[in-house]
């Protein structure tokens, strides 16, 4: 810093023309002289050039390190001086900065509390809250929106009454369907969390910490001098509610002052009704109306679901009423029992007993609306006492011949006709046999064999060969007495067979003109002649016995001439003599 | 009854081992190394009065980590924790009594020397434990590696804790 230099005093002239020259560089250097030495007018140009010249060293690189490296002790104790002057307003200004990354540092180390905490509170199950939760789990959505969707806005599923010093709980409540164990731990740890909070940022001068979100649930602590209320809330509570919980914690220090001071661990003051009263006012719910706007397209397919579902409904009913009918024709059929019919799946499934000579069980369908496919029958095998299948079972043990004639008549089984003999004495055998046989008549049943005995007995006995007047020789042609003998020893054979001796007798007669003795005679040799044929056709000479009637024994009166041929002729006699003597 | 119960003592000591031991801890303690405390609890019948006890298993004080004397409020007892292979493990016991009975004031207490299973390593000094009883102090040998004393322990100390109301 320079001064102008002083020209030598005398020298006017020169003086003077030095004046002229240099006046104006003169005045400017003094102004300069001025600028420097005046302190406030330094300042306010350096203070002009200083953040330009700041800026422009801290751009280039080397001197930008210095330059920090200069002032880093003057901040430094700027700094210092700060805080030890007023603390209070430098942690003010800091705390934005400072307060986020604390509150990271915190955040892990409540991580882990909390996690035990949650733990322990998300024992808590209430039915609503695992409904939703089984909800969200299965459709994939956060369990927040579905308790969004379900409208809950809040609900306070626990409230814990806490001494506040020793974090020993005085009581708890919970939501009518929630159950919940450990209170007692949750309490300890939330005072715990909360000694623990207060104790780390109490130089940050932070309230007491006075809720926790977890997941789903918040934690809110209300704290009062002697007491501390805390709640766990499920949902998203609205701050009204800390205006509850404040209350609620002011009524308990008005009603509860005593106790709560002379407190030495023993919960049973808190037991009472008032408590649990003023409790009970925390758990509160809210759900959110929503509106329900019904859409038209919503209102169709309701519709068209309500049409289609009466339909579906109709078919199932009219099926279900098809198939009870059904069941009861079946019930019905002879030979069949049902003992369970029900829908079964998607078809039905029919139980009983079944005769296998019952009707097939599908015949009875017709055509009801059922679907066949969808029919099971399980049918045991019995056998029905119905009258029709004895009868037919009867029919096919005994296999009686065509001429037999099967009835059953209250168990009686009764045979007419006729059969042989040894079929009859099977028939005895095997009929008692049948279930549904309780006796046997065959008092109407007869032997073949028996019977046409019977019928060529009768027929041999209506046969009459004629004679003409006076003459032993018949009037009867080749093919009649052909017959005649076979019919004859038909006869002894059937009657052999029987265990009978046939014996036939011929007996001659002539009318009554003559003497006595003569038709006598006469009437001899026409049975004789009758025996003479037969035998010449191979009839038994054994079988054949002759008699002489005369006209003792006439057959008309005999008074015209066709009354007296009538009378000349030749009848048999036929005798059957069994064991027991003659038979009929 | 319900009563707070902080366990005391230095570092490795066995606290935690003790409570483990003595509960079955229903829920993880992962959170204790940063919060400083353990919480479990048990139900106890002392003549015919149930009683139970909110443990507080408080971090140990070393010289890293100095105990957080907030979680002593409310106490109703102190269970101090000794080391028994650890001579000073005594005084930091008997240090932090003194902070406690700042904090809390008289409360019952049980003294407990751990680790009972290696009595044979033991150094402390039987005459300073004598002087201790002299005092009336309650002191009981433990080892919650074989379980030996360590109910024992509980009990006294809420038999104490009844006794003292
Ligand atoms: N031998 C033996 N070891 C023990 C006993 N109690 C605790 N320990 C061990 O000492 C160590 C510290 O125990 P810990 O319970 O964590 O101590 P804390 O820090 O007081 O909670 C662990 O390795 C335990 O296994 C004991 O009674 N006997
Ligand atoms: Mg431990």
């Amino acid at each position: 810093m320079g001064v102008a230099p002083r020209p030598p005093a005398g020298d006017e002239g020169l003086s003077a023309l030095r004046r002229l020259l240099l006046q104006p560089e003169q005045r400017r250097i003094e102004e300069l002289g001025e600028r420097l030495d005046d302190p406030r007018l330094r300042a306010r140009d350096v203070g002009r050039v200083l953040p330009e010249a700041l800026r422009l060293s801290a751009t280039e690189s080397e001197t930008g390190e210095s330059l920090s490296e200069a002032l880093a002790p003057t901040v430094e104790t700027i700094i210092h001086d700060a805080v030890r002057r007023d603390g209070r307003r430098f942690a003010d200004a800091l705390y934005p900065v400072i307060g986020p990354a604390i509150r990271k540092a915190m955040a892990e180390t409540l991580r882990q509390m909390l996690q035990s905490l949650n733990e322990v509170l998300e024992h808590s199950f209430s039915r609503q809250g695992l409904m939703w939760r089984l909800e969200a789990w299965r459709s994939g959505r956060p369990f927040a929106e579905v308790v969004l969707l379900h409208s809950l806005e809040f609900r306070v599923e626990q409230v814990f009454l806490i001494h506040r010093e020793s974090g020993i709980l005085l009581r708890h409540l919970s939501a009518p369907d929630v159950a919940f164990e450990d209170a007692d731990l949750v309490s300890a740890m939330l005072t715990a969390i909360q000694d623990f909070m207060h104790d780390s940022f109490s130089s940050a001068g932070r309230q007491p910490l006075d809720g926790i979100q977890m997941g789903d649930l918040t934690l809110w602590v209300e704290q009062g001098p002697e007491a501390v209320i805390a709640g766990a809330i499920r949902g998203t509570p609205p701050e009204a509610l800390r205006g509850v919980f404040r209350r609620a914690l002011e009524a308990i220090h008005q009603t509860q002052a005593a106790a709560l001071r002379e407190f030495h661990g023993d919960p049973a003051a808190f037991e009472t009704a008032e408590v649990q009263h003023i409790l009970e006012g925390c758990l509160q719910a809210r759900y959110r109306e929503r509106p329900r706007r019904t859409s038209p397209l919503l209102i169709v397919l309701l519709l068209a679901l309500l049409i289609g579902s009466g339909y579906w409904g109709f078919l199932v009913l009219r099926e279900q009423q098809a198939f009870e009918a059904y069941r009861e024709r079946l019930d019905r059929a002879p030979g069949i029992v049902v003992t369970q019919a029900v829908a079964d799946g998607d078809g039905y499934r029919i139980e009983g007993l079944r005769d296998p000579l019952a009707v097939e069980p599908r015949s009875l369908l017709g055509d009801a609306p059922l679907p066949v496919e969808r029919l099971r029958f399980r049918f045991e095998p019995y056998q029905a006492l119905v009258p029709a299948f004895v009868l037919t079972r009867a029919r096919r043990l005994l296999q009686p011949p065509p001429t037999v004639d099967l009835t059953l008549d209250g168990g009686v089984l009764r045979l007419r006709g006729s059969a042989p003999a040894a079929w009859v004495e099977e028939a005895r055998r095997l009929a008692l046999a049948l279930p549904g046989v309780t006796a046997l008549d065959d008092g109407a049943l007869q032997d073949p064999a028996r019977a046409e005995l019977q019928s060529l007995r009768a027929d041999l006995g209506r046969q009459v060969i004629h004679f003409g007047v006076d003459t032993p020789r018949g009037e009867i042609d080749t093919p009649s007495l052909t017959r005649l003998a076979d019919d004859l020893r038909r006869l002894q054979a059937l009657a052999q067979s029987l265990g009978l001796t046939p014996q036939v007798t011929l007996v001659g007669h002539s009318d009554a003109s003559g003497t006595p003795a003569r038709n006598r005679a006469l009437s001899g040799q026409r049975a004789q002649w009758l025996r003479r044929q037969l035998l010449e056709l191979g009839v038994d000479p054994a079988l054949l016995a002759v008699r002489a009637a005369g006209s003792d024994e006439p057959a008309s009166d005999a008074q015209t001439p066709q009354g007296r041929a009538k009378n000349r002729r030749v009848t048999l006699d036929v005798r059957l003599d069994g064991a027991g003597g003659e038979t009929p | 009854m319900r009563k707070k119960v902080c366990l005391l003592g230095a570092f490795a000591v066995g606290k935690t081992s003790l409570v483990e031991r003595f509960v079955k801890s229903l829920f993880n303690a992962r959170y204790q190394t940063s919060l400083g405390v353990k919480i479990d609890k048990k139900s106890l019948v002392i003549d015919d009065q149930p009683l139970e006890l909110i443990l507080w298993d408080l971090a140990g004080e070393d010289e890293f980590v100095s105990l957080r004397l907030p979680y002593l409020r409310g106490a109703a007892g102190l269970l101090l924790v000794v080391d028994g292979t650890r001579p000073e493990t005594l005084d930091t016991a008997l240090m932090l009594h003194e902070k406690a009975l700042d904090e809390v004031g008289e409360v019952p207490f049980v003294l407990l020397i751990n680790k009972a299973d290696l009595a044979e390593s033991w150094h402390i000094d039987p005459r300073d434990i004598d002087r201790l009883v002299a005092r009336g102090w309650s002191v009981l040998e433990t080892s919650a590696k074989t379980g030996h004393g360590v109910e024992e322990a509980f009990v006294t100390l809420g038999k104490e804790m009844l006794g003292a109301e």
